[in-house]
């Protein structure tokens, strides 16, 4: 501990000539903010500059100090007069280490004064105790302290770093092979397990591995440099030996701790999901995407798992998750995803495929490169092709061989955000609906026409067909049969009306409402029409009862039924011909009440399915308008219980049976 | 510590020390009693320096080891150190630093101190207290190394070619200073150096390393006793000469001279005999002399 002390106090003598230095690089800012007044406030000017002038000179003073320290002695054959005396070489190490690191935390704090003194020093810039990499991932209050100490320990990693590379470089021995493969190989498995548990959207657990590999870095650059210190001494080949042994031993273990982490968070089976969250059901079959957040993987890791609902059998995708990935094929036997490999936009994704008829579903790459977010798939009717929009290109691909059968350019308007919605006639023929919203003076302007298309298929030969002024986003659906859609049309001089449209041409065959209020559409699958209109909440933002008209294939009403009071109300499927489900989430701050309804709209009964949310059809990528679930699907029962479960119900009975994720 | 070391306070076991495929010393083993003077020469290269690293348990050897107060120098080095003071063959302390802040750092570290004797040496040969180190003239550098390393009042003192770089004025202030106090502490020395003229009057022995071989260890009265250069006219070669065990002997049609390892007055006699009525006349050797003879191109064991 003398030998220790003394080093240390010996060494920060020998390191006076930085304060010095320092003040002057914290003065430099004030006469530099009298020439930038018309940028910044004089204190904003003083505050930055000298804040870039600490924290890069401080950097840059720990690289110096940290290659220089040490190694230098050694290799310049100095290193005899500390270990020529009773100092241990563990001593020698830490007494120099610390002395350095002191160095520069005083040179930095000695920078700041002038800034502190006149305009406030940093913390008028950066009031906010929470740091940026704290967002959303824990306590959202840190002690104001967190940030300098990182910063310290970070020069501290940097001192100990530059005196590792220093010792690697001066030594000349044949390890820096070692080093050189360990500087590639050891960010590649860092690399791997942080690709694996991204593909679980959890930032939780990125950040764990990121801060796990910090510090293993930063105890393996301590521990090979003491190490380097106590076994080489003078020796600097025999240190570099020991140095590195000792740094990729340390990194090594910990990075294989980490993969080995990463490989056991990623593997994950469906017992895994502490809760279902979301579940969406392919239109046939008994096939349904799981969706929730895991157990012990940290707060906000997600997962999304095929399930079979009657065998139980599982697969998980190995795609980012954030739901709504995937696309079931009308006949339940396919399911596609879209798997990102980053989270960068415009990034390009991977088209995955799975056979859920074959004994062991996987998903598989289908070798299909897509252009990030800016994707949307269709199936025709027989599942036996998938249509593919991508950017402006279409493509139309054969089913299961994957065998591009035609590719067709799109031309959208240039400078507009496009909106594509297809489906297929038939086999051979598919139908667009191309929505661009054009910029009018760089802003967005809120509605355009519906362009309407034909693609045949055998010819490659694309026709508009008609179009549709002034409808909304997303209000544009077709019946099970594709003769006709519903949209909403919203002039800017005019009242919202829904109108039943020609399937083809976009010929207003009746307007079915019109008027004030807010309603939504749908077609059953029988072609029946249903109208949700809300009513006038008693008070702003509070909860309006919905009335709900049944409609004739040819718009006539034939039904009026009122549903009960709800904010939000979304469309779910038919679990019998005539039956429909309602959804009625509702969250208020973290509590989530659930509600929905089941309507019989031959008779007008509803009935109410307290606490279950039932599975949908939704696909973020899945572009079809039209109609295709089955009405009584397997998975028109299954429905998330405000247990996270899910059951099946049993309509007839109102018994519910678990499905159990194993 | 082996048997044959009992008793030394510092020693040699068969050490070997390779760099690379380099070897630089090679099985070397001798030991050094308690107020020997030991003087370990060799030409540059010869492997001094590398010895004096393991002794001092700054450099792990490749074979062998060194020994100090009977421990393993490499393990025992911290503890050694106590009773150990160093002069380094090149000026190793922080330049930035001064004589009284060096002196300052090296008394917090050892348990017995004499600042005093600092102070008096440090002034007699002018050393200034206040100038960096690294201003100093070598020689002042190496003054105050000693001062250091004689501070501590050590039991073994190590100099590392302490005269390497200094005038004649400053080497003889040298080693008077060093002689002045072994004479008044009896602490033991070992020194390598090229300055053979200054160590001979204080080492009582001397070993000679060649290429990493240790060529001599013996007290140096007994090997300037024993070696002798012989000088006779004529070529004749008689067999009375291989009792004096010649090293290497030169010869021409007017005269021989050899270097003999076993010169006794007896053996003398009968190679006079042997080449009588011719004269023959046999020299002493100076150190110096006999380090060339020795560690020269020619030399080898004897």
């Amino acid at each position: 501990m003398r030998g220790f002390a003394n080093v240390l106090l010996l060494e920060l003598r020998m390191r006076r000539a930085v304060y010095p230095a320092a003040l002057v690089a914290g003065l430099v800012p004030i006469p530099m903010a009298f020439f930038m007044k018309s940028v910044a406030s004089f204190s904003d000017c003083v505050n930055v500059g000298a804040g870039a002038f600490a924290l890069i000179g401080g950097e840059l003073l720990a690289l110096y100090l940290g290659a220089t320290v040490l190694c230098q002695d050694i290799s310049e054959g100095r290193a005899g007069f500390y270990l020529s005396k009773p100092v241990s070489p563990l001593a020698l190490w830490a007494g120099k280490l610390l002395a350095a690191w002191a160095a520069v935390l005083g040179a930095m704090v000695v920078c700041l004064i002038p800034a502190t003194l006149l305009g406030g020093g940093l913390t008028d810039l950066h009031p906010s105790p929470n740091p940026l990499w704290v967002y959303d991932l824990g306590p959202q209050e840190l002690s104001p302290l967190w940030t300098p100490l990182l910063l310290a320990l970070g020069l501290l990693a940097f001192i100990a770093l530059a005196h590792a590379l220093s010792v690697m470089f001066r030594a000349r021995s044949l390890w820096l092979v070692l080093d050189a493969v360990m500087v590639v190989l050891l960010p590649a498995l860092v690399w791997w397990a942080i690709k694996r548990v991204f593909l679980l959207g959890s930032i939780y657990l990125i950040v764990f591995e990121v801060t796990t590999v910090c510090l293993v870095i930063f105890a393996g650059l301590l521990a090979a440099g003491a190490v380097q210190t106590v076994v080489g001494r003078a020796d600097l080949k025999r240190g570099h030996k020991a140095l590195s042994l000792t740094l990729w031993a340390i990194l090594g273990v910990g990075v294989l701790a980490l993969d080995g982490h990463a490989f056991w968070a990623a593997r994950i089976s469906p017992s895994d999901i502490a809760k279902v969250e979301s579940m969406q059901a392919a239109p046939s079959g008994p096939w349904v995407l799981v969706s929730g957040r895991l157990k012990h993987r940290g707060p906000d890791a997600w997962a999304g798992i095929l399930l079979n609902s009657q065998s139980g059998a599982s697969y998980t995708l190995r795609t980012l998750r954030w739901g709504g990935d995937t696309v079931f094929s009308p006949d339940g036997r396919f399911a596609v995803s879209v798997a990102f490999h980053s989270m960068v936009d415009r990034s390009p994704v991977e088209l995955l495929a799975c056979d859920l008829t074959a004994s062991k579903p996987e998903a598989l790459a289908t070798g299909i490169t897509l252009s990030g977010y800016d994707t949307s798939l269709a199936f025709s009717p027989d599942s036996s092709r998938l249509a593919i929009q991508t950017g402006s290109d279409l493509l139309i691909y054969e089913l299961p061989s994957w065998k591009l059968v035609a590719a067709q350019k799109v031309g959208t308007p240039p400078d507009s955000w496009r909106s594509w919605r297809m489906y297929f006639l038939d086999r051979d023929t598919l139908r667009l609906g191309l929505m661009a919203d054009q910029k009018v003076n760089g802003m967005l302007a809120k509605r355009t026409d519906l362009q309407l298309y034909e693609f045949d298929i055998k010819n490659r030969k694309l026709s508009a067909t008609g179009s549709v002024a002034s409808v909304g986003h997303w209000s544009y659906r077709v019946d099970a049969a594709g003769e006709r859609f519903l949209v909403f049309q919203e002039p800017v001089d005019g009242d919202r009306r829904l109108l039943l449209c020609d399937a083809k041409t976009g010929e207003v065959l009746k307007t079915l409402a019109a008027g004030e209020g807010k309603r939504s559409a749908r077609f059953l699958s029988d072609g029946r029409i249903l109208v949700l209109e809300k009513k006038n909440a008693t008070q702003p933002g509070g909860e309006a009862s919905r009335r709900l008209s049944v409609l004739s294939p040819e718009g006539v009403e034939v039904r009026s039924v009122e549903v009960g009071a709800s904010r939000y109300f979304m469309w779910g499927l038919e679990p019998a011909p005539g039956k429909v489900l309602l959804d009625s989430p509702d969250r208020i701050g973290d509590e989530l009440t659930q509600k929905t309804f089941l309507l019989d709209v031959n008779t007008g009964v509803v009935q109410k399915l307290d606490g279950l949310s039932p599975a949908s059809l939704f696909s973020w990528y899945s572009s079809g308008p039209r109609e295709t679930q089955a009405p009584g699907s397997p998975g028109s029962h299954l429905f998330i219980d405000d247990q996270g479960r899910i059951v099946r119900y049993d309509f007839e009975t109102g018994a519910k049976t678990v499905v159990k994720l194993k | 510590m082996s048997a044959q070391n009992d008793g030394a306070v510092l020693a040699f076991e068969n050490l070997t020390v390779r760099y690379g495929k380099t070897k630089a010393v090679d099985g070397v083993s001798f030991s050094v009693g308690q107020g020997e003077v030991y003087a370990l020469l060799g030409r540059n290269g010869s492997g001094k320096t590398s010895m004096i690293r393991c002794l001092l348990g700054q450099w792990a050897p490749t074979s062998g080891r060194a020994v100090l107060f009977g421990g393993d120098a490499w393990r025992t080095r911290t503890e050694a150190a106590v009773r150990l003071g160093v002069v380094p063959e090149a000026p190793d302390m922080p330049a930035a630093l001064d004589a009284n802040t060096l002196e300052a750092f090296c008394r917090k570290l050892y348990p017995k101190w004499d600042s005093r004797g600092v102070a008096e040496r440090l002034q007699r040969f002018g050393v200034p207290l206040k100038i960096p180190y690294g201003r100093l003239s070598r020689g002042q550098k190496n003054q105050l190394a000693l001062a250091l390393a004689l501070a501590s009042m050590p039991e073994v003192l190590v100099l590392d070619d302490p005269t390497l770089g200094l005038d004649a004025v400053a080497r003889k202030e040298f080693f008077e200073e060093l002689v002045g106090d072994l004479a008044d502490r009896g602490t033991t020395v070992f020194i390598t150096t090229h300055d053979l003229a200054g160590i001979e009057g204080i080492a009582t022995r001397v070993g000679i390393l060649k290429a990493g071989v240790l060529l001599v260890d013996e007290a140096i009265e007994s090997l300037k006793e024993r070696f002798r250069i012989v000088r006779w006219e004529g070529n004749a070669q008689p067999a009375s000469l291989g009792a004096l065990a010649p090293v290497r002997s030169t010869g021409d049609t007017w005269g021989c001279e050899a270097l003999v390892s076993r010169y006794s007055e007896e053996a003398f006699s009968r190679l006079a005999q042997d080449l009588a009525p011719t004269g023959v006349e046999a020299s002493a050797l100076s150190l110096e002399e006999l380090f060339i003879a020795l560690a020269g191109e020619e030399g080898g064991r004897s």
